[in-house]
């Protein structure tokens, strides 16, 4: 039983791996590009996004048994399938430490300026490698736990936020043009679409009720697209798009502004916790991949031996996160132009390159 | 055994967890309820009122003020903070900040260099209320003491709240928004302005406030002008009840007319403003309508006023005296400052783009201040209040 997961577990993932990017990468993206135009960027990501999701849900109905990496193996050969397991495990582990590295400058630039970054790499790494290693059983009933309760803080924002939007903060609707709105477009869908390749890391026979579990990740995408539009949505509605643009995490900034019935205000460190979680759960999944990596790659059967390996892994990943970038401004420039190329020839080329496998294998 | 790991993993845990890294005590801290600027010998003299005196927590004498104010100075903002803290012994905490005083001077210089400080400090929440001091400085209207409020930024914060319902001469603007009117196309900002009545050095001594009129009081009036971020000039009292209406932010007004050479007044509630901008080759043309209820509040004139006639001729009489008003703010604006505050610029940005990338080059310089502007009003005076007629007109029937 250590290694089910059930369908509503999935889903949940799915919200908290596309919402984990929704803190400081996507708004940076669609604010910087198109101003107030950026959620109609977000609405042609998530058509176009699908496609990858779909090619992702079918890579899983292929061969059910078999995860990501012996899915490889099996269609590349044993040598073939490792290198291609190398690379992507590479673009995953990188994508952990981008990630974690956005976390630690949302909490020492907002909360917490004067601790150093280091310490809370630290004391954060602490219950993620702990996770890591209880199995996949039990990462999924934290990863539905917290998705109840990041829930509960989404509903609670929307209350406090739904009074303060100014339409006009969307005009001129189309100031930039078509060009322009596709290229944000193809620059969102690496950073929310493509991290559901994370789900095929578990088999879909471990997968309780996996009958339900196509639909339920294509609702669960398009609600969480529409979840990332409407948090777009309240910062352009709220603080407007010239303000919003100068802000380093303006989605934090808008929290600011919540008053609930006159007297629930100054909640946004509170309110801000459901990013953490998000954040938190993708950093584990990441972990989880890269520990199935390491398994099938090495073939360590012991699981003693697989959790020590993973954990040092997982420590090395996290603390070196610390000097990932040497400031905001290459970090921003990294992520707007050089990132998704990246993410683009790595993660979409290998799906595509396995989609194309499993059908000539087929012939 | 496993339970004793998880219990020192846990332990082990806690010691780091409970947030002590870079805890302050609430003693240790100064919190800021209001700061002000000013220049002095070409730097910036930066002000902080800090409410945690020791007066304030129950530790003093009696004379003693509920709130300090220290200052430093510097040739940025940043550099006067600096200095302001090598002499306050605790940390200053602007979480609380409720407003920030800009002097007339300062403003006139610029206010981008003082605002980047407080938009870039993660502990400052941007809500804080925005004014600028007029005929005195800055700080010394952050040093009157009220009689009403334990702390004169508490005082002025209630100020600006409660004239914001009673008086439609003020602007309530707080930090954000200011920013965002300085950032947007085709609008300028404005902010109300404080002065002090009465005694400024007197005003700030606690037995000022021993007597039944206080030696001296802040009074919220006028409105500041700024082109971009540099203040330009003040509106008076009726030029800035005018802006507001136009900027359709008032909830009532009291609006005077002449009736036979006489006064009369109506509250006018209710107020919507419309505002429509259309062009003839390049030319803008503003038409605004702004439609009101009025109630009669006064009247000192010999007139019917079971006569509908006549209360048609007084709506008319108020419609006149607002469109006057309406009009003194607009050529206020656009002749003697050149600086569109009402937004009708932003107003062509949002909506006729393609024209706005056209004259946006021209519309402060050229096209605003020559526009072609049709105000039309529209008063309906629904109440005479407890009396139907005039003391006049009934004195003249016995």
């Amino acid at each position: 039983m250590k290694n089910k997961i059930s369908t509503l577990q999935v889903v949940s993932l799915c919200w908290q791996l596309i919402l984990s990017v929704d803190i400081g990468i996507i708004s940076y993206i669609s604010l910087i590009s198109l101003k107030q135009d950026g959620w109609i960027s977000i609405i042609v990501a998530g058509f176009l996004g699908i496609i990858p999701v779909l090619l992702y849900l079918y890579l899983m109905s292929y061969r059910p048994e078999m995860n990501f990496h012996q899915l490889n193996e099996y269609l590349f050969g044993k040598i073939g399938g490792k290198i291609i397991n190398s690379i992507v495990a590479l673009l995953i582990a990188f994508c952990v430490m981008l990630y974690f590295n956005n976390l630690n400058n949302f909490i020492t630039s907002q909360y917490l300026h004067k601790t150093p970054t280091l310490f809370g790499i630290i004391i954060f790494s602490i219950p993620v490698i702990y996770l890591l290693n209880q199995g996949l059983t039990t990462i999924g009933r934290t990863t539905f736990v917290l998705f109840a309760f990041g829930l509960g803080l989404l509903l609670l924002t929307v209350l406090g936020l739904v009074g303060q939007i100014d339409l006009n903060n969307f005009m001129p609707i189309l100031e930039h043009d078509t060009t322009n709105i596709f290229r944000t477009a193809l620059r969102i869908i690496p950073y929310t679409s493509f991290s559901l390749i994370l789900l095929l890391c578990i088999p879909k026979q471990d997968i309780v009720d996996s009958s339900k579990l196509n639909k339920r990740v294509i609702g669960a995408y398009i609600i969480s697209f529409i979840t990332v539009l409407s948090a777009l949505f309240f910062i352009v509605g709220v603080l407007g798009a010239d303000l919003a643009q100068l802000y380093q995490y303006p989605e934090f900034h808008v929290l600011k502004r919540i008053s609930i019935g006159g007297f629930i205000e100054r909640v946004e460190s509170t309110l801000s916790l459901r990013w953490i979680f998000y954040i938190f759960t993708t950093l584990v999944f990441g972990l989880y991949f890269l520990k199935k990596y390491i398994e099938t790659t090495f073939r360590i059967k012991k699981e003693k031996k697989l959790n020590i390996i993973s954990s040092v892994v997982a420590i090395i990943l996290l603390i070196s996160c610390n000097w990932m970038f040497s400031s905001n401004t290459e970090s921003n420039m990294l992520l707007l132009n050089i990132i998704p190329i990246f993410l683009y020839i790595i993660n979409l080329g290998v799906t595509i390159l396995m989609f194309i496998k499993t059908k000539t294998k087929t012939l | 055994m496993k339970k004793i790991k998880v219990l020192l993993v846990i332990s082990f845990i806690s010691l780091f967890t409970t947030g002590c890294w870079n805890y302050n005590e609430l003693n240790d801290l100064a919190i800021t309820t209001g700061i002000a600027v000013d220049i002095k010998d070409n730097q910036y003299v930066v002000s902080y009122m800090i409410a945690n005196a020791k007066k304030s927590q129950g530790e003093s004498q009696s004379q003693e003020a509920n709130s300090v104010v220290f200052s430093g100075q510097g040739e940025s903002i940043s550099s006067a903070y600096q200095d302001l803290n090598s002499k306050v012994s605790k940390i200053p905490y602007i979480s609380h900040l409720e407003v920030l005083i800009i002097s007339e001077e300062a403003a006139k210089k610029g206010v981008i260099n003082i605002v980047d400080f407080l938009m870039r400090n993660p502990e400052s929440r941007k809500e804080f209320f925005v004014i600028l001091s007029k005929g005195s400085t800055a700080i010394s209207i952050l040093e009157t003491l009220s009689p009403l409020d334990p702390f004169p930024s508490q005082s002025i914060a209630n100020n600006i709240l409660s004239n914001q319902t009673t008086q439609s001469s003020v602007i309530v603007e707080e930090f954000s928004e200011f920013i965002s009117k300085l950032l947007q196309q085709g609008i300028n900002p404005i902010l109300s302005g404080i002065e002090i009545e009465g005694n400024a050095e007197e005003g700030k001594n606690q037995s000022s406030l021993e007597n039944s009129k206080p030696s001296a009081v802040t009074k919220i009036s006028s409105i500041g002008i700024f082109k971009n971020d540099i203040l330009l000039g003040w509106a008076e009292k009726e030029e800035s009840i005018g802006i507001n209406i136009l900027r359709n932010k008032v909830d009532s007004v009291l609006l005077q007319a002449k009736c036979d050479n006489h006064h009369m007044a109506a509250t006018l509630t209710n107020i919507q403003t419309n505002t429509e901008i259309n062009f003839n080759n390049n030319n803008p043309q503003l038409k605004i309508t702004v439609d009101a209820q009025g109630a009669l509040v006064e009247i000192n004139c010999k007139k019917n006023l079971e006569d509908t006639n006549v209360i048609e001729e007084l709506s008319s009489e108020f419609e006149n005296s607002l469109k006057n008003l309406l009009s003194n703010s607009i050529s206020l604006a656009a002749t003697q400052y050149k600086s569109d505050i009402f937004g009708y610029g932003n107003m062509i940005y949002k909506n006729n783009l393609t024209k706005w990338n056209q004259i946006k080059d021209l519309w402060e310089e050229e096209l605003f201040p020559q526009i072609d502007y049709e105000i039309k009003t529209n008063i309906s005076l629904s109440s005479k209040g407890s009396f139907e007629q005039t003391i006049l007109e009934a004195k003249n029937e016995k």
